[in-house]
């Protein structure tokens, strides 16, 4: 009847001792927004200049100062800068998995991967955005976690790693598309206009919930041909019916009813607009929202995506850092003013670093050897650094940590105790984090 | 969703009137209970539906958010003296309403962002010594007010938020569009053949006018030579289109017949798309 996951079968009072148990009186987070910067974002040009390695190594943009003294980043994340004193900036993650799937999974799921992993996989070990939803409750027709813009592709190859896993199909956090701004290069967006069309339709349009269901698995069948159009076809139909019926999220989803001057903070720019719609998403009771910014496939569009192995100063400077740090900043902005980034875990994640030597091709190369990811909001302490990396930006210098150090981190802060057990269809135990919390709060 | 099979044995006549009030009711570890009617109670939640909770008992956290609410309700909210966190932003709550609040004694964060008060109901908070959090924008609160309440609070932190005005006004211009450059027409089949596809460049702003009677179709060829549909443009119409520099855009119409392209130069442009 259910996934069969660890608390099936429970009523609602003992699952919400269940969830209880597993609260940590600190825990002041009640929602997350995950930021990921699909094919790995340089930790020289965002958060750890290193302005004292040689100059082969510490590229050609200089630091900054930021709100916090001694803190320093990057100069083409200025706006970003101004916020430091929301930021935990961890310094010293690092893994193995030196491929885009392999450190894309080991970052969203906290787990190394074994090979052969499939995206749709029921092996897989659920994402961050998955596992966290299974924890939340939200009102009917309100899906527990929602993902956007894109799904992560490599060579033509959806990754492994977004989903649910071993969680089931129905804490797949649904994919939707964000209807506004500019596209990311190297992305088709062709599906936006019908499905904005389907969304925009008024309640009263449509003559009943079976016509329009008919409807919208016409549409949406019709594409799945392509094989990259919806991944879970099933659960996104069923849910974007219930948004269509009149659900707060439907109203999230219409950016045009936000005010153009909150808009124009964020940036008329997939990215910004993705994170206006996370902003209002958790507005309107999502309780897990991940927006992917940058959406290309790596290997196969050559447009917007951190994998920036060629001309990687002006792909930074011109393209990835401008959208990201005017969105970003915007989002940290819009929550605090609103009252809600002490209630939303604002997490920053990314595959890898990128490596000290600039290549040939005036790139940087894959380093999971040291990188940075940031936490703000959520009863997180800003203005600090965890960590460090060494002298050339290679290994860590200090306090070492995983990605799953990491995630135990948000699942303190959103309450829920990463020692946790579940097990899955077959009865197998799984712990819901193998890391430790690191001391952000 | 998991919780939703389970039964309503184990929830006390107290928590079944808070949610036929529109509430949603979590205990909290250690004891009390957090209150949300920000989702649930939108519509259904009335001053009235507030006399629910003080029967609960501790109500440690409240959620009122865009919720119907007026200042009279807020009597009910005055007797809950536990109260740590109490949500009212977005709500018809004004001055009045604040002088209920003045038992509040444990209050630690408070929103009141898109509200009718003003500094005159900063006052009814002066007593309230646990404050740390305090959310007033798009208020009616000053400055000054603002700053009088730090001086008898402080350790409160207050956000006004931004000043959308000033944000707007102090955004960056573009070039005034008349004082632009416009690019050229290169006609489908036409003698000057544009490039096959685009090459990445710098951020510039474009504005495609269709002088045309027909809407046209604006269409990006991309770094691959494959075509990415944007907008239609009416007839008289402008699209204001952010894009990069070297930059291949088709025109065509509506049935996808190629009428020409533009390709943009390192500024700023105006693109007119000809009559036909």
């Amino acid at each position: 009847m259910r996934s069969g996951v660890g608390l099936a079968g429970l009523t609602l009072p003992t699952f919400l001792q269940a969830r209880n148990s597993s609260l940590s009186s600190a825990a002041s987070a009640k929602a997350c927004i995950i930021i990921y910067t699909w094919g790995g974002m340089s930790h020289y040009e965002s958060f750890d200049p290193k302005p004292e390695a040689p100059v082969d190594l510490r590229g050609e943009f200089k630091p900054i100062p930021t709100a916090t003294p001694g803190m320093q980043f990057c100069e083409h994340i200025p706006l970003l800068a101004r916020h430091s004193e929301k930021l935990a900036v961890v310094r010293s993650v690092h893994h193995k998995q030196g491929g885009h799937q392999q450190g894309m999974y080991v970052t969203l799921t906290g787990h190394d991967p074994v090979p052969g992993i499939k995206a749709k996989g029921r092996n897989n070990h659920p994402s961050l955005t998955s596992m966290l939803s299974y924890f939340h409750d939200p009102a009917v027709g309100t899906p527990a976690a929602i993902r956007m813009p894109y799904s992560m592709y490599d060579n033509g190859k959806q990754m492994a790693g977004e989903g649910a896993g071993w969680l089931g199909s129905k804490h797949d956090p649904i994919l939707l598309r964000t209807p506004a701004g500019e596209p990311y290069g190297g992305v088709n967006r062709y599906t936006d206009r019908e499905l904005n069309l389907l969304l925009n339709l008024e309640k009263e349009r449509v003559s009943g919930r079976n016509a329009l269901l008919e409807q919208l698995e016409g549409t949406l069948s019709a594409r799945v041909g392509s094989g990259t159009a919806y991944d879970q076809l099933d659960h996104y139909r069923k849910m974007a019916s219930d948004i269509l019926l009149g659900s707060p999220v439907r109203k999230a989803y219409d950016l045009e009813s936000e005010d153009p001057r909150i808009r124009a903070m964020y940036g008329d720019h997939m990215g910004g607009q993705s994170l206006l719609l996370s902003r209002r998403l958790v507005e309107a009771g999502v309780p897990v929202v991940q927006a992917v910014c940058s959406a290309s496939d790596l290997a196969g569009g050559g447009g917007d995506n951190w994998d920036t192995h060629r001309d990687h100063f002006p792909k930074m400077k011109n393209r990835l850092l401008p959208v990201f740090d005017r969105a970003a900043s915007a989002l940290l902005a819009d929550l605090e003013m609103r009252g809600m980034l002490e209630e939303t875990l604002v997490v920053f994640l990314t595959d890898f670093g990128r490596t000290p030597k600039i290549n040939g091709n005036g790139g940087r190369d894959h380093h999971p050897g040291v990188y940075s990811l940031v936490l703000a909001g959520g009863g997180i302490r800003g203005g600090q650094v965890y960590g460090s990396s060494d002298r050339k930006g290679a290994e860590p210098g200090s306090d070492p940590c995983s990605p799953a150090d990491v995630h135990a981190t948000v699942y303190r802060a959103m309450g829920i105790n990463p020692d946790m057990e579940l097990h899955d269809q077959q009865g197998r135990p799984f712990r819901i984090c193998d890391g430790q919390p690191l001391p952000l709060t | 969703m998991i919780v939703a099979q389970g039964d309503d044995s184990g929830k006390s006549p107290e928590m079944l009137a808070v949610e036929a009030a529109g509430g949603l009711v979590l205990p909290l570890p250690g004891g009390g209970w957090e209150v949300e009617f920000h989702l649930r109670g939108r519509d259904a939640l009335t001053d009235d539906g507030l006399k629910t909770l003080s029967p609960l008992g501790e109500v440690f956290s409240l959620n009122l958010r865009d919720t119907r609410i007026t200042s009279e309700g807020l009597v009910h909210i005055g007797k809950l003296t536990g109260l740590r966190k109490l949500h009212l932003e977005r709500t018809k709550v004004d001055d009045a309403g604040l002088a209920h609040l003045s038992d509040l004694k444990e209050l630690e964060y408070l929103n009141l962002y898109q509200t009718e008060v003003s500094d005159e109901g900063l006052k009814h908070l002066s007593g309230l010594k646990k404050l740390q959090s305090l959310y007033l924008w798009q208020t009616k609160v000053s400055d000054e007010g603002a700053a009088k309440l730090r001086k008898a609070l402080p350790s409160v932190r207050i956000s006004l938020g931004l000043d959308l005005e000033k944000l707007a006004a102090a955004a960056p211009k573009p070039d005034p569009p008349e004082s632009r450059e416009s690019l050229k027409w290169l006609p489908h089949g036409g003698p000057a053949k544009p490039p096959s596809k685009s090459v990445p460049g710098s951020f510039i702003r474009v504005n495609f006018k269709n002088q045309g009677k027909e809407p046209v179709k604006l269409t990006w060829i991309d770094y691959g030579g494959g075509k990415k549909f944007y907008a239609e443009i009416a007839p008289e119409a402008v699209r204001d289109q952010t894009t990069y520099s070297q930059a291949v855009w088709l025109i065509s119409d509506l049935s996808d017949k190629p009428l020409g392209y533009f390709v943009t130069g390192k500024k700023n442009a105006n693109a007119f798309i000809p009559k036909k």
